[in-house]
């Protein structure tokens, strides 16, 4: 495990690199995490992940966004348009550090909706995560405190401050967002079967997509943990590497 | 558009046996050579942002000032690892932070270290203080500890016998009432060593009496302390003078200061309430900065109440738990 700062001076992100004992495959993963407090609680599961990831032979790299974690910066300077490029930026570093050509992107929450832009638009990344994805960035935005704060500059959510801008991008966020092209796709989701088949699996296979889904009631990672209580969703981290080994 | 570099750089530190700690040092671009060098201790299990990131802009605040600032996880949180070997949870910890307080002396030129911490992190922080004499000052947040008092029980109680949701749910009422007692009582009894798990945290809680004793221990070692308490944690602490009530000898002494930042939670959610917070902690250490100024200048440089952090450390020097680096703990 190699914990780094990368990036542009003006611009460092942080990244913890986990690299294989034994690998032959060309592919590196780049876990991209939820954004706000929901980064906090999913640190140790994305930990878990990449742990078995790399004992699964894949170069793995976990990002903290400009701003959140390690990072240089404040989360309230930041929108979407700079956490994608801070995802691109991660493909580019562990291609350059493990020499690998191909990329899989995992993402929690909206981190997951991040990586499906992502891969949209790349053609080196040959498989995706969708983690819970955040597909109603309404819906989200009303259960994080910040569906009623239009007017202010800058809200508190969740203990980072959230900037209008990128309020207004995940406003913006529908089923629409996820959209063709992508790779073959895991949608892994906590909703329970009751809730009926999960809008997103539909989306996707209506699109070609080739998609798998893992519907399960298990620990929400991104909710569960701090301040004493340790959950993990051991049965998901398993499912996932799995579905990319 | 010109570009700000901040007033700090950040580098990544792996140390402890076997390097299996991890950290993030965050280095002022202009140090100022009386000042503490303060390592965080995790809040819980959250990995060493803090909650709310509050250790990152802590650290980065204090930089501002001059001040050098480690934030690190202890074994099995975060990105460190789980030591090999079964010990306790206190000596897995302890083992920990003296590794962080060795690096801080031995690579980053440490002649005072101050250590500190959010909720379990403040018990810890707190806890090694009583061992380590290179430890000039300590500040705890919302510190897990027998500060119940009958005042603290009539500030938590009252406000809910005169709440309408309480007297609608007649049962939670007594339960909160029965709670509220519980605590005072549960602070006079003595802990039943590491298997006991209190409330807050996986600590375990100490006697009244014995935590007056290490306070009083402490502060005759001319230890700086700081306790800050939130409004967040009402069974805790709930009103500006309990802990004179509860500790009035220590709360008395001239190198300890307490704050009651009733309108913050315990996990600082909001901006106000990281900015009050960084100021106070910015504004505690540059006073224990100062005070090791003029300690120096001082013909005699031993522990006197005004004696900084600065000269305890860099007397002790060398007299380290952990030097030999035979670290074996069990994580969390």
């Amino acid at each position: 495990m190699n914990p780094f700062f990368f990036g542009p001076s003006a611009r460092r992100v942080f990244g913890v690199y986990d690299v294989p004992a034994d690998s032959t495959r060309d592919v590196g993963i780049v876990l991209c995490p939820p954004i706000g407090g929901e980064y906090l609680c999913a640190h140790p599961t994305y930990r878990l992940l990449a742990r078995l990831l790399a004992a699964s032979g894949y170069h793995v790299l976990r990002l903290d966004y400009y701003g959140t974690g390690d990072a240089y910066g404040e989360f309230e300077e930041t929108h979407q348009a700079q956490w994608l490029a801070d995802i691109e930026l991660a493909i580019t570093e562990i291609r350059d550090l493990a020499r690998v050509s191909r990329i899989g992107l995992v993402g929690m929450r909206y981190g997951a909706t991040l990586a499906a832009q992502v891969a949209r638009r790349r053609d080196d990344v040959d498989c995706l995560v969708l983690w819970d994805a955040i597909v109603d960035g309404r819906t989200y935005l009303a259960e994080i405190g910040a569906g009623d704060d239009a007017g202010e500059a800058v809200v508190d959510v969740s203990g980072v401050g959230m900037c209008a801008q990128a309020r207004r991008d995940i406003a913006g966020v529908t089923l629409a967002t996820f959209a063709a092209p992508l790779p073959r796709t895991l949608v892994s989701t906590t909703a329970p079967a009751s809730d009926g088949p999960s809008p997103l699996v539909e989306r996707l296979a209506g699109q070609r997509i080739d998609v798998s889904v893992r519907q399960d009631v298990d620990v929400r990672a991104w909710l569960e943990g701090p301040l004493g209580r340790l959950a993990l969703p051991v049965p998901t981290v398993q499912a996932v590497v799995t579905w990319l080994s | 558009m010109a570009v700000v570099k901040p007033p700090y750089r950040e580098q990544v530190v792996t140390f402890g046996a076997a390097g299996g700690l991890v950290g993030i040092a965050t280095l002022p671009v202009e140090p100022r050579a009386d000042a503490p060098h303060l390592v965080l201790i995790n809040p819980g299990i959250i990995h060493r942002v803090g909650a709310s990131r509050l250790y990152v802009a802590v650290a980065r605040a204090l930089a501002a000032s001059g001040v050098t600032t480690l934030r690190f996880d202890l074994s099995g949180i975060g990105d460190s690892e789980r030591a090999a070997g079964a010990v306790s949870l206190s000596e897995s910890v302890h083992a920990d932070v003296a590794a962080a307080v060795d690096l801080m002396t031995t690579r980053y030129g440490a002649e005072g270290v101050a250590v500190g911490g959010l909720c379990s992190g403040a018990f810890d922080a707190f806890e090694y203080a009583l061992r380590d004499p290179r430890v000039g000052a300590v500040a705890m947040i919302d510190m897990p500890g027998p500060f119940q008092h009958w005042t603290h029980v009539v500030h938590y109680v009252a406000p809910r016998l005169f709440s309408a949701e309480c007297w609608r749910v007649p049962l939670k009422k007594l339960k909160r009432v029965w709670g509220a007692f519980a605590g005072a009582r549960e602070a006079d009894v003595p802990p039943a060593g590491e298997a006991g798990a209190p409330a807050i945290g996986v600590r375990s809680r100490r006697a009244r009496e014995q935590m007056t004793a290490e306070l009083d221990a402490l502060l005759s070692r001319g230890v700086r302390l700081s306790f800050v308490f939130t409004g967040g944690l009402p069974e805790l602490y709930n009103h500006e003078a309990q802990f004179r009530h509860v500790f009035p000898r220590a709360a008395r002494h001239p190198l300890l200061t307490v704050d009651y930042l009733a309108a913050c939670d315990h996990i600082f959610s909001k901006r106000t309430h990281r900015a009050e917070m960084i100021a106070r902690m910015r504004t505690w250490v540059l006073a224990a900065a100062g005070a090791a100024a003029r300690g120096r200048e001082s013909p005699v440089p031993t522990a006197t109440p005004e004696a900084g952090i600065g000269l305890r450390a860099s007397t002790h020097r060398g007299a380290t738990p952990g030097d030999d680096g035979a670290m074996t703990a069990g994580g969390l």
